[in-house]
């Protein structure tokens, strides 16, 4: 005879420490309580070094809001997602098509294509940065063509340019895996049976692979967004926020606020500003995003 | 199957390794480097009694070695010198059994700041002299009563509130380094600095190296610390050649009296900067500029001159030609006779010892380290060959070790300088660095960066 014993809740309570209690443990003590001190010292005029903290109330909010070049970065990061999210996403659901299409080699591609996530934005920069200022320029004796005459990254649109390319390198790969796993899911006789009903490619495609996606786009997206707006290491090394601090984002401008300018209060008013902006658009797009989820 | 087993509980058992060895490897090799240097200095002080315990006036000044290892970490703004301070630092952690750890950045303000955000300051730190300033209130140690203050440490280290905080590091000059061989192959008559201190003449010269065959006689970098920083100081330093007449120019500025455009001086260093970048070799592209290609250009003489500085020596070494000779030349101003072939010497990077992060010993420490570079001969010898610099203290006696240095000393020997700019506030290559390297690149205009730095000026005032 079987006896299940029912778990009391101590001990349920016991199991839930023991394997999400390191991890909760973790992301309070480097996620919850920074922000929290953070947000205090929005309300201070600290200046990064200095044992004097004095309470301004918010000043500093107010002068970060009317902070032109912050306003700025904010503007460009904003365009710089954008164009990164939709490059990204685009290149990665192309791949995923190809690469669960049953083509030879699939899995070593796959791989390859991961491959550029596991480098750190920091060595990307640099690898890129040499690639658009010394290959590309060394490239102008062969090819005479405009584009290659000076360095991409000495004029702000081009340089502008070279990050997103850069970016939709670095994370097209990582999106690539999350896409070919959705694929993967999608039942094949629900297909079969589309194909035996008359319906092509695109037909099949269209009302049966996008909308069983959408739970792997909401992840991709969400993702996308967020950390291309976070975006500090790729900016410092490929282009330092050059040429002449033209593509200086959200990230690097808070840097150079809190700790090169000694504004530190203002700063994490700053900083708090981002994380709201750009909390407002993932979670919008994940709420709509659900909203649209298939259930099979 | 069992292989499976095995393989797997292999694999799994070298990431645990892997692991561990990643996050301990750090706490693993201090503390197998610092049994070294003790088991050393153990065997150091039983094997030769005599010789060691013999103390000389310089021993005494300098400090006792410690019974227990320290150890302590050197922030270094000055990515020159880093592998000559990592093995004065080894000599250094021989003898007295202190470790010290050293790590560089070439932007030292907001990187000091992140330490001390962090509880993480470092115990000695080489700075520029508004960062020694801005600790001085509460986080670095008053060094007033350390041996050196008297040997010229007073003199050029870094004064607040009549104590000494910042010990000077380097004298250095902002100038154009120049290829003496190449200039005299081209021109066919020898060259000397005294020919060259107004802009016509030098003009006249850039002029006749190009008739020669040299078709863009001069090098700009496109860092924002060269172009973006030291450059404006030529408009401060060369207003009358004293730091107080830079400093009465900025009031006036930041009162409303005076205007950037209007100011006579800045026009001339810009009539300056407009020839420069009229033969700079990097003409076609002059914000992809490489730092070593620079170098390379005047140590190789493929161009004449570099406007850059004398603490260049250590990257322009790797590509000298043997034989040929090097050298610095003030910059050219026209309409000034008594600033005319005045090099801008000053005293540059300071070191400070924190007092808010570190323990009793270890600041004990880093007070010999600093008594050990001034007053030990090893120590001495990190210090100008090693390092390469020109130094403030009139104790070492060591002759300069580079040719710039060598031309560096010759200026301050005669008398022919004009004070440096330690006045800046610590935001001023953040905000102003951009606007320079869009004149460079043709992007502003000489009335657009005049405008800014009217703008800065206003807000700001020199410290």
């Amino acid at each position: 005879m079987l006896m299940k014993r029912a778990m009391s809740n101590g001990r349920k309570s016991f199991l839930y420490l023991t394997f999400a209690g390191p991890a909760m443990l973790f992301f309070f003590l480097v996620v919850i309580v920074p922000l929290v001190y953070g947000v205090y010292l929005t309300f201070t005029d600290w200046d990064g070094l200095s044992s004097n903290i004095n309470y301004v109330g918010f000043s500093n909010y107010i002068e970060a809001l009317k902070d032109k070049a912050f306003l700025d970065s904010l503007l460009l990061t904003l365009e710089y997602v954008f164009l990164s999210v939709i490059s990204v996403n685009i290149i990665a659901f192309g791949l995923a098509y190809l690469l669960t299409s049953g083509i030879k080699g699939q899995n070593f591609l796959r791989a390859g294509f991961f491959a550029p996530n596991l480098i750190g934005g920091l060595i990307l920069g640099y690898i890129w940065q040499f690639v658009f200022s010394r290959v590309l320029v060394g490239l102008y004796d062969y090819i005479p063509l405009g584009i290659f005459q000076k360095s991409w990254l000495s004029s702000p649109n081009t340089a502008f340019a070279a990050l997103i390319i850069v970016t939709a390198w670095q994370y097209s790969g990582y999106m690539l895996i999350i896409y070919i796993s959705g694929f993967v899911g999608i039942p094949k006789d629900l297909i079969e049976a589309a194909k035996i009903d008359g319906a092509n490619e695109g037909k099949v495609t269209r009302h049966i692979r996008l909308p069983l996606m959408v739970p792997s786009f909401v992840i991709c997206l969400f993702l996308s967004i967020t950390r291309t707006f976070k975006v500090y290491d790729l900016n410092l090394s490929l282009t330092g926020g050059g040429p002449y601090d033209s593509t200086k984002l959200a990230a690097m401008h808070i840097y150079t606020k809190a700790f090169e300018n000694y504004k530190y209060g203002t700063g994490q008013a700053e900083a708090l500003i981002l994380f709201l902006v750009m909390a407002i658009i993932s979670l919008t797009q994940t709420y709509m995003g659900k909203k649209r989820e298939v259930e099979m | 199957m069992k292989t499976k087993k095995v393989i797997s509980l292999l694999l799994a058992l070298s990431l645990t390794m892997a692991a561990i060895t990643g996050c301990g490897g750090n706490a693993g090799t201090a503390a197998s480097a610092s049994q070294e240097p003790s088991s050393e200095a153990a065997a150091d002080i039983s094997a030769a009694p005599e010789a060691e315990r013999e103390t000389t006036e310089a021993d005494s000044l300098i400090g006792e070695p410690f019974a227990e290892t320290v150890n302590i970490s050197l922030l270094n703004s000055k990515p020159e010198i880093t592998k000559a301070l990592e093995a004065g630092a080894g000599i250094f952690s021989e003898k007295y059994n202190v470790v010290i750890e050293v790590f560089e950045t070439d932007s030292p303000g907001d990187v000091i700041a992140q330490r001390y955000a962090s509880g993480d300051a470092p115990t000695i730190a080489i700075l520029d002299y508004i960062n020694v300033v801005d600790l001085s209130a509460e986080k670095i140690l008053d060094l007033s009563d350390q041996p050196w203050c008297e040997a010229g440490g007073r003199d050029l280290g870094v004064i607040v509130n009549d104590k000494v905080y910042g010990m000077p590091l380097t004298v250095e000059g902002r100038c154009l380094l120049y290829n003496k061989t190449i200039i005299e192959e081209l021109t066919g008559r020898e060259f000397s600095t005294d020919d060259y201190v107004t802009l016509d003449q030098f003009s006249a010269l850039v002029d006749e190296l190009k008739e020669a065959g040299m078709e863009h006689p001069v090098v700009l970098n496109s860092e924002d610390w060269s172009i973006g920083q030291h450059f404006y100081q030529y408009i401060y330093m060369l207003q009358d050649g004293t730091a107080a007449g830079g400093i009465s120019f900025l009031n006036d500025v930041h009162n409303g009296n005076t205007t950037f455009n209007e100011n006579d001086v800045f026009n001339k260093v810009y009539d300056a900067m407009d020839i420069f970048i009229a033969n700079n070799i990097n003409q076609a592209d002059p914000l992809a500029a490489d730092y070593d290609l620079n170098a390379s250009y005047v140590a190789e003489g493929e161009a004449a001159f570099w406007l850059n500085g004398t603490w260049a020596w250590p990257d322009f070494e790797p590509f000298i030609v043997e034989g040929m000779e090097y050298g610095t030349l003030a910059f050219p101003i026209n309409g000034a006779p008594e600033l005319e072939g005045r090099l801008a010497a000053s005293g540059t990077k300071f070191i400070s010892i924190d007092v808010a992060n570190s323990t009793k010993e270890q600041q004990e420490a880093a007070k010999l380290f600093l008594n050990w570079l001034v007053f030990d001969s090893e120590g001495q010898n990190v210090l100008i060959n090693d390092c390469g610099i020109v130094t403030a203290f009139t104790n070492i006696v060591l002759p300069p070790s580079n040719p710039f240095n060598v031309g560096l000393k010759e200026y301050i020997d005669k008398g022919m300088t004009v004070e440096g700019v330690t006045y800046m506030p610590s935001d001023h290559r953040s905000s102003l660095a951009a606007n320079m390297q869009a004149y460079l690149d043709g992007v502003m205009s000489r009335a657009e960066v005049a405008g800014k730095l009217d703008e800065y000026w206003t807000i700001n005032s020199p410290k």
